[in-house]
C-alpha cells in the first residue's frame, strides 16, 4: 500500500516538473510581452531597458535557471500587468475559483449518486431512460455555448439572473449550472453503471436474504461498493473542472483563477501565467495523491496488498 | 404428520431475454418439515437455485417472472405478502448460505459488522452488544481469534473460514429453515468434510430444517432425511432418502446412481448419463428425460408421466415406475 502510493506520488511529481518546464517554454512562443506593456514609439532604449529589468534578454534556458533559483526561494515573480507579486495575485483568486468549483462538484456528485442509483435500481425503466437521456445531452453539451445561451435567455432575455459579475445567490446560479453540467452527466452514468454492477452482485443477494432492507441494500451495501469507481471519475471530473473554471469565468466575468490565467496569457504576463500554472498544477497533485488516500481508505483490498 | 415448515405448490418461473423463454422451474413441488434435512439432488441447470431463489424471492424481474405456483412458509404465502414483511422473515426465520462465499460477502464491510448487521437490521442488538454476538457467533463456527478476525475482510480468509462466516450470518438469529445451495462445491475436499459437519452439528442443536441444494450423492446419503431430484426444472422423484437411493422409481434417479461411484456398486463399470441437460428454453414433448432414456417408449415421447406413489412415502414421474423399480 505505501509502494502503491509512493509510486502514485512520484508520478504526479514528474508530471508536475513536465509541466512547469512546457508552460515556462511555451508562454514564451506566444510573443514578446515588450509590445504589449511600452507604447508602440517607445525608444529602444526604453525596450531594452524593460526586457533587461524582467530578464527577457537572456536565453531562455537561462530564465529558466533563475525562474528554478527563485521558485525555490519561494518567490514566483512579480506580475508585469499588476506590478505585484504574481503569487498575490493567484492566492486571491483562488478562493472564489474554490467556492465556485467545490460547490458545483459537492452538488454533480450529490445529485449523481442520487439520480444514478434510482436509475440503475429499475434498469430500463422510466426514470432510467429518461435521465440516460438528460446526463448524455448534459454530457456532451459544449459548456461556452450553454454559458452563452444560459446568458441569453435566463439574464437577457427573462431578466432573472444576472449577466455575470460575483455577488449574493443569483449570481451563482448560472456559473454553477453551467459548471455542473459536464461532471453531473458523467457522473450520473458512472453512478449508474457501478450500481449495476453492485447491485446484481452476489453480495447484494446476501444482504437482502439476511433482511436488509432495500434503503440500506441499496446506500449501504451496492452504494459503498460502487463509491470505488465514482471516486475515481469523480476525481478526474474536479481535475477536469480547471478547464470548465477557466471557460465560465471568462464567460461570467467570475474574478477566480480561470480568469486571471486566461487574461495573464492574453497579455503575456508570463510570471503571473507561470505562478498560476505552479499553484494550480500543485494543487492538483495534492488532490491526487487526496483521491489515492481516500481509494486506500475505501478499498480494503488496496489496502491489505 | 407436523404442517410442513416449507411447501412450494407447481412454481413455475421464467426467464425472457432475446426473445426467448427459459423455463426453469416447470411445476416445482417440494415440502419440509420442522426438523428435518431434506436435499435436492439434480445435474447443473435443473434449476435448483432459481427455486431457492424464488423462495427467498431474490430473482430480479425481468429477466425472472415466476408464473404460477405458490410458496408458503409457515402457512404464510410468501410470493403474495409485501416484500418488506417477507425481509423480516429472512435473516430471522429463514436464512441461506450461498455457493460462493468470496462474492457473497461484501468486499468493504469487515465480517464481523456484516455478521452484527443482522441484529440491527432485524433490530435484536446495536453497536457494542451486536458486535460482541458476532464475534461470538465467529467462535461457535470454529474460527480462531474470533475478537481480531472479525476486524477482518473476506478476501482475508480462506475458503472454507468464509464459509464459516456465511454460516454464522445464517445461523444468527436462530432461523428455522436454513437453504444451502451447494455450500461446500467451491471448497476442497478436506474443507467439504469439515463444513458439512460443522452445518450438520448446528442444525441438530437448535432443531432448525435445513434444504441441502447438491451434486454429491454421499452427502445426500449422510446427512439427508428426504430427497428430491429435479430435472429441467421439474421434481421428478421424492421420498426418503433410504429409499430412494436404495431403489430409484424415477428412469434419471437410476441413470444418476449408476454415473456416480458407490461403495455398494464397488467394482461395477460407471456409467455415465448419454447425452446431455435439455435447453430449458426448448424441452422436450412428453418426459423431458425421454432422450437419454434407456427405458424411452413412444409413451414417454408424446405424454408427461403421471406422478406415480411408488411406495406410500415416495413420489416418481415416470411412465415406467415399475421397470426401473425392477431394475436396480
Ligand atoms: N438470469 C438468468 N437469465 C436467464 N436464464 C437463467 C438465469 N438464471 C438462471 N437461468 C437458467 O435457469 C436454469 C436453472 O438454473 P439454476 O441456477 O437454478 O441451476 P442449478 O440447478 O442451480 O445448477 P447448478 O448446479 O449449476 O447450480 C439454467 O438453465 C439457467 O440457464
Ligand atoms: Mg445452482
Amino acid at each position: 500500500m505505501a509502494s502503491f502510493l509512493g509510486r502514485r506520488a512520484l508520478h504526479s511529481a514528474i508530471a508536475l516538473i513536465g509541466l512547469i518546464l512546457a508552460v515556462f517554454f511555451l508562454v514564451r512562443l506566444t510573443g514578446d510581452p515588450t509590445d504589449l506593456y511600452l507604447p508602440i514609439d517607445a525608444s529602444l532604449e526604453t525596450r531594452k531597458e524593460f526586457a533587461h529589468k524582467h530578464g527577457f534578454d537572456r536565453p531562455s534556458a537561462e530564465q529558466f535557471l533563475v525562474f528554478l533559483k527563485d521558485v525555490s526561494n519561494g518567490d514566483l515573480g512579480y506580475s508585469l500587468r499588476k506590478q505585484r507579486p504574481a503569487m498575490e495575485l493567484v492566492l486571491e483568486a483562488y478562493p472564489t475559483t474554490l467556492a465556485l468549483a467545490g460547490v458545483a462538484m459537492v452538488l454533480s456528485i450529490t445529485l449523481a449518486i442520487i439520480v444514478g442509483a434510482i436509475a440503475a435500481y429499475k434498469p430500463g425503466g422510466v426514470f432510467d431512460r429518461i435521465s440516460s437521456m438528460a446526463s448524455l445531452a448534459g454530457a456532451s453539451a459544449p459548456d461556452f455555448w450553454i454559458a452563452i445561451t444560459g446568458i441569453l435567455i435566463f439574464a437577457v432575455t427573462l431578466r432573472w439572473l444576472p449577466t455575470s459579475g460575483v455577488g449574493d445567490l443569483p449570481y451563482w446560479i448560472l456559473p454553477i449550472g453551467v459548471l455542473m453540467l459536464r461532471p453531473f452527466g458523467l457522473m450520473v452514468q458512472v453512478v449508474r453503471a457501478a450500481m449495476l454492477g453492485a447491485l446484481s452482485s452476489a453480495y447484494v443477494k446476501t444482504a437482502r436474504a439476511k433482511g436488509v432492507g432495500e434503503t440500506a441494500v441499496i446506500f449501504v451495501h451496492a452504494l459503498r461498493n460502487a463509491c470505488l469507481s465514482i471516486v475515481t471519475v469523480a476525481g478526474d471530473l474536479t481535475v477536469g473542472m480547471i478547464n470548465g473554471a477557466v471557460i465560465v469565468e471568462t464567460v461570467f466575468g467570475w474574478p477566480g483563477v480561470g480568469k486571471l490565467m486566461i487574461d495573464s496569457v492574453m497579455q503575456r504576463d508570463f510570471p503571473t501565467v507561470q505562478a498560476t500554472i505552479m499553484v494550480t498544477a500543485t494543487a492538483i497533485f495534492l488532490l491526487n495523491i487526496a483521491i489515492d488516500f481516500l481509494y486506500v481508505a475505501l478499498d480494503p483490498r488496496i489496502r491489505h496488498q | 404428520m407436523p404442517d410442513p415448515i416449507l411447501e412450494i405448490d407447481d412454481l413455475r418461473i421464467e426467464f425472457r431475454s432475446g426473445g426467448e423463454i427459459v423455463h426453469a422451474a416447470n411445476g416445482v413441488s417440494f415440502q419440509i418439515n420442522p426438523g428435518e434435512t431434506a436435499a435436492i439432488l439434480g445435474e447443473s441447470g435443473s434449476g435448483k437455485s432459481v427455486t431457492a431463489a424464488a423462495v427467498m424471492r431474490l430473482l430480479q424481474s425481468p429477466p425472472a417472472f415466476i408464473t404460477g405456483g405458490a410458496v408458503r412458509f409457515k402457512g404464510q404465502d410468501v410470493l403474495g405478502m409485501p416484500i418488506a414483511k417477507w425481509r423480516d422473515y429472512c435473516g430471522r426465520e429463514i436464512a441461506m448460505v450461498f455457493q460462493d462465499a468470496l462474492t457473497s460477502l461484501n468486499p468493504v464491510f469487515s465480517v464481523g459488522w456484516q455478521i452484527a448487521e443482522l441484529f440491527r437490521a432485524h433490530g435484536v442488538a446495536f453497536g457494542r452488544d451486536a458486535n460482541a454476538r458476532a464475534v461470538d457467533l465467529l467462535n461457535r463456527v470454529g474460527i480462531p481469534d474470533p475478537a481480531l478476525r472479525a476486524k477482518d475482510y473476506a478476501h482475508q480468509f480462506s475458503g472454507g473460514m468464509r464459509q464459516r462466516v456465511m454460516i454464522a450470518m445464517a445461523i444468527a438469529l436462530g432461523p428455522d429453515l436454513l437453504i444451502a445451495d451447494e455450500p461446500t462445491t467451491a471448497l476442497d475436499v478436506t474443507v467439504q468434510a469439515q463444513i458439512m459437519e460443522l452445518l450438520e452439528e448446528l442444525r441438530a442443536e437448535s432443531n432448525m430444517a435445513m434444504i441441502l441444494i447438491t451434486h454429491d450423492l454421499g452427502v445426500v446419503a449422510d446427512v439427508a432425511d428426504n430427497v428430491a431430484v429435479m430435472y429441467a426444472g421439474r421434481v421428478v422423484e421424492r421420498g426418503p432418502v433410504s429409499e430412494v437411493l436404495a431403489r430409484p422409481g424415477h428412469a434419471y434417479t437410476l441413470a444418476l446412481l449408476d454415473s456416480v461411484p458407490r461403495a455398494n456398486s464397488l467394482g461395477q463399470h460407471l456409467k455415465p448419463i448419454i447425452g446431455s441437460p435439455p435447453d430449458l428454453a426448448r424441452i422436450p414433448k412428453g418426459c423431458a428425460f425421454h432422450p437419454r432414456c434407456r427405458f424411452a417408449t413412444d409413451l414417454c415421447r408424446n405424454e408427461e408421466p403421471p406422478s406415480v406413489a411408488v411406495t406410500p412415502r415416495r413420489i416418481a414421474e415416470c411412465h415406467h415406475v415399475e421397470a426401473v423399480f425392477n431394475d436396480s
